[in-house]
């Protein structure tokens, strides 16, 4: 089911009925009705694939309950890669056996060895990336003793599932959002209206912004050698902000979602165009995933201590699996170097934790040098989303050469019309940057409040695109 | 809970009513109107209640397109009361215009009409009506035939085809299965009925009284399908070969051609096709002609004539520099139905197929 779905606006409200009437009942019957209501969720894209989900749940739960329940040191080793075997076993399966298989016979053919072709005709299942991460989670904190394993199934199945992230993230830690669904949840009237007021600025990003520079960005992608070098810059320029209005406004609405259940989802993203240099884009862009990989993969490989060379390929390990874990495409790999490359001078030379703050605080417009800070790391972040756009990585590459090459059809100013809704996100946002989403405190007055409310509503409605309707990131 | 609900609901309320008059009010959403499924021919024309009132139809984000559609005696979008086969004037001739969308044309005032057009050209001798359905596919201008057969028998039919028009008929290959397909399984061809969607009566009344649904509906793309599963159902049909694919195309336009030049047997008839135009303005390297290429084999093999008009729009466009369509939709402007027009009547003269009184040379 999607968000932006005539299923989901009936579906919402009657999920939230029954879910708060049941309230002052058992909480296991609470998140058993979360657990159906989750798997409804998921199903209703295709019922069969939750057979998955509950494979990983059940697997995650027994050696989560065999890790914490004193056995040997040899063995719960042996638990945690059982684990991590299975999840990115289902991974690999699902999402990466062709892009290896044809990768493997391409790599023998150059040499002159012909093999025969091995893939398997299997569709990619919505989410796999994220659950089998969040569950993942689970067994290694519980590994790492930063956890106690449940022994409520059912919570537990709950917390895989969830069904507002259960799609496109957040990826959840289990010491974050398992606890919540072991302890009775109090309806919060606070807590429910800023819900939706992260809903309706989920939708406003999604359906205003991202779905109408998805339409100008895909024309200038499908048929970028014939555009002059300015629509060449506009099309980078729109696919970064549908990548990212589509994205942190598929994770704005879902943070929302679950807030109308009492549930606290982990912030995805904090303003990340609003970055001075790349380190600091990385701690605003995608956070759950970038710390997934943060305290899961780089910090056991030994971070950033260590020699150069051992720091280097830490960074470039946990980049090209970022890149990876996006797609099975070699575009998505290089996309992954290409951060690290960009990154790894700023760690070398210790400046990666340079701009901790809040950019330019207490100011209306940025400082010159700030200002010009954004810009370049918003420039060399779109020349990185080329990669991310493109289906391969020659296209990739002929692509950014027309920037400087080729002066084809002449400019036509109709081609930035998404720039009319570019301009009043990165306004409106710049002036809210303080708050975790723009919506989060603005006017005091009531009236006023509601009258941009109901004006972002209306919005929502009156610009929203044709073309576009599914999320990005459900492909990941 | 209670003043969280209170809110909520004030909530909606306040957002229904103001989209509503921002969709009634500021952007010109189209009316929604009533449409019978004719049995006997097997499509849709809009029903007699209709006659006589103007709709107000709109295309595009904010109504970018508006326009006022009339409805004629007989349920067709046009300025002009059609008369039967015995109410004519048999002096006159008659030129039966069969198509879909452009052919009904809603983006344009009647008056600008291919067929008003074309009537102009041809002189007074001749009456123009025109037949178009939006959505039409290859297959159905056979039902359209046999309703305009036995109800006018014009002197000359001129069907109109684009590409997707075969596509369309196409079970397989077509996106919407509501109307009179081809159905290539097991390798046999057959014709399969129409899918016709279960509209609710609460749900016709919705999208009757709603402006701000329709709105959604015609540019939100608001359906209870969901895109994912179109999208594996798509996945999982097996790729189908371009040869395969050809193959269907020429055999579903060969058995039309066939049986029209069956229905039409003693009478003029001709396919006017309308291609891809976005390389006729350099906006795109790619010449989709595939099905302007089969239709024309299958009329050649069966001696009818055909008329490819993206010829003729490219050459007036190199003149003109003018654009055939609107710029947020690929339907005929006036420009683009004069010119369809003109092309038509030409091709009508060098071929003479229509041998009335009052032609204009």
């Amino acid at each position: 089911m999607l968000f932006n779905s005539l299923e989901f606006i009936a579906f919402l409200p009657l999920v939230f009925a029954i879910y708060w009437g049941i309230n002052r009942g058992p909480l296991r019957l609470q998140n058993a009705f979360v657990l159906l209501a989750s798997y409804t969720f998921y199903g209703w894209w295709d019922y069969r694939f939750l057979s998955l989900i509950a494979a990983s749940t059940l697997v995650d739960y027994t050696l989560g309950l065999l890790i914490g329940s004193g056995i040997s040191d040899r063995t719960r080793k042996r638990c945690v890669a059982a684990s991590v075997v299975f999840n990115l076993g289902l991974l690999g399966i699902f999402k990466y056996f062709n892009f290896f298989s044809e990768s493997l016979i391409a790599v023998f053919a150059s040499v002159g060895v012909t093999l025969s072709a091995v893939t398997i005709s299997v569709v990619l299942p919505v989410g796999i990336s994220f659950y089998t991460f969040q569950t993942l989670s689970y067994t290694l904190d519980v590994y790492k003793g930063k956890l106690r394993p449940t022994k409520d199934f059912v919570a537990f199945a709950s917390f895989v599932a969830f069904f507002p992230q259960l799609v496109a993230g957040p990826i959840e830690r289990a010491s974050n959002l398992l606890p919540q669904f072991l302890t009775k949840r109090k309806f919060n009237y606070k807590g429910a209206v800023d819900g939706c007021r992260q809903i309706l600025w989920g939708f406003a990003k999604k359906v205003i912004v991202a779905d109408n520079c998805a339409v100008a960005a895909n024309m200038i992608f499908a048929d970028y050698e014939s555009m002059h070098p300015a629509a060449l810059v506009l099309g980078m320029v729109f696919f970064a902000f549908q990548i990212y209005c589509d994205f942190s406004g598929y994770s704005d609405i879902a943070i929302g979602v679950a807030r109308l259940f009492g549930f606290e989802l982990m912030i995805n993203f904090r303003y990340p165009y609003f970055s001075r240099d790349i380190a600091e884009f990385w701690r605003r862009w995608h956070i759950s995933l970038s710390t997934w990989f943060r305290d899961y993969v780089y910090i056991p490989l030994g971070g950033s201590r260590g020699g150069k060379s051992k720091v280097i390929r830490n960074v470039f390990a946990i980049f090209l699996l970022s890149g990876l874990w996006h797609g099975a495409n070699w575009t998505f790999i290089t996309w992954g170097a290409i951060n690290a490359l960009y990154f790894l001078p700023l760690l070398l030379r210790s400046k990666n934790r340079t701009h901790l703050d809040t950019v330019s605080t207490g100011r209306l417009f940025p400082a010159c040098a700030d200002a010009f800070r954004i810009l370049r790391t918003f420039s060399i972040v779109c020349l990185a989303w080329v990669f991310f756009r493109a289906e391969t990585i020659d296209q990739a590459v002929h692509y950014i050469s027309g920037l400087f090459t080729q002066w084809g059809e002449p400019f036509s100013l109709s081609e930035a019309i998404p720039l009319l809704y570019i301009v009043p996100l990165v306004a409106i946002e710049w002036s809210q940057r303080n708050q975790a989403y723009p919506l989060a405190s603005t006017f005091r007055s009531t009236p006023l409040r509601w009258a941009l409310y109901l004006a972002l509503a209306v919005s929502i409605v009156v610009f929203s695109s044709k073309d576009q309707m599914t999320f990005i990131y459900f492909q990941f | 809970m209670k003043r969280f609900l209170i809110r909520i609901t004030l909530f909606t309320l306040l957002f229904g009513l103001t989209s509503e008059s921002v969709c009634r009010f500021v952007i010109a959403v189209p009316d929604r109107i009533l449409s019978i499924r004719d049995h006997e021919f097997q499509f849709d024309r809009y029903a007699p209640e209709t006659y006589g009132r103007h709709f107000r139809f709109g295309a595009g984000k904010l109504g970018q397109i508006s326009n006022q559609i009339q409805i004629n005696n007989l349920g067709w979008h046009s300025g002009k009361d059609y008369r039967l086969k015995n109410e004519r004037d048999p002096s006159r001739g008659l030129v039966a215009i069969i198509g879909d969308s452009y052919i009904e044309n809603r983006y344009c005032h009647v008056s600008t009409h291919l067929a008003e057009q074309l009537r102009g050209l041809l002189g007074g001798g001749c009456d123009v009506y025109a037949f178009g359905r939006d959505g039409a596919n290859l297959l159905q201008l056979v039902n359209m035939t046999r309703y305009v057969s036995e109800n006018f028998d014009p002197d000359l039919i001129v069907y109109f085809a684009r590409d997707g028009s075969i596509s369309r008929s196409i079970r397989e290959l077509a996106p919407i299965n509501q109307v009179t397909q081809f159905q290539f399984s097991d390798g046999d061809r057959a014709i399969r009925a129409p899918d016709l969607p279960q509209t609710r009566v609460h749900e016709r009344w919705l999208m009757q009284n709603v402006a701000s649904l329709r709105y959604l509906r015609s540019n939100f793309k608001l359906s209870i399908r969901n895109p994912l599963r179109l999208k594996q159902a798509e996945m999982k049909s097996d790729p189908m070969s371009p040869a395969r694919r050809s193959q269907w195309l020429s055999a579903a336009s060969d058995s039309v051609v066939r049986k029209l030049q069956k229905l039409n047997a003693g009478r003029a008839f001709m396919f006017v096709f309308d291609a891809n135009r976005l390389f006729i303005y350099g906006e795109s390297s790619e010449i989709r002609q595939e099905e302007s290429v089969i239709l024309a084999n299958s009329c050649e093999n069966c001696d009818v004539p055909f008329l490819n008009l993206t010829d003729h729009f490219e050459t007036v466009y190199a003149l003109s520099g003018k654009r055939f369509e609107f710029p947020s939709n690929f339907h005929w402007n006036e420009y683009g139905n004069a010119t369809a027009s003109q092309g038509l009547h030409a091709y009508l003269q060098d071929l003479q197929l229509l041998k009335i009184s009052g032609s204009k040379p």
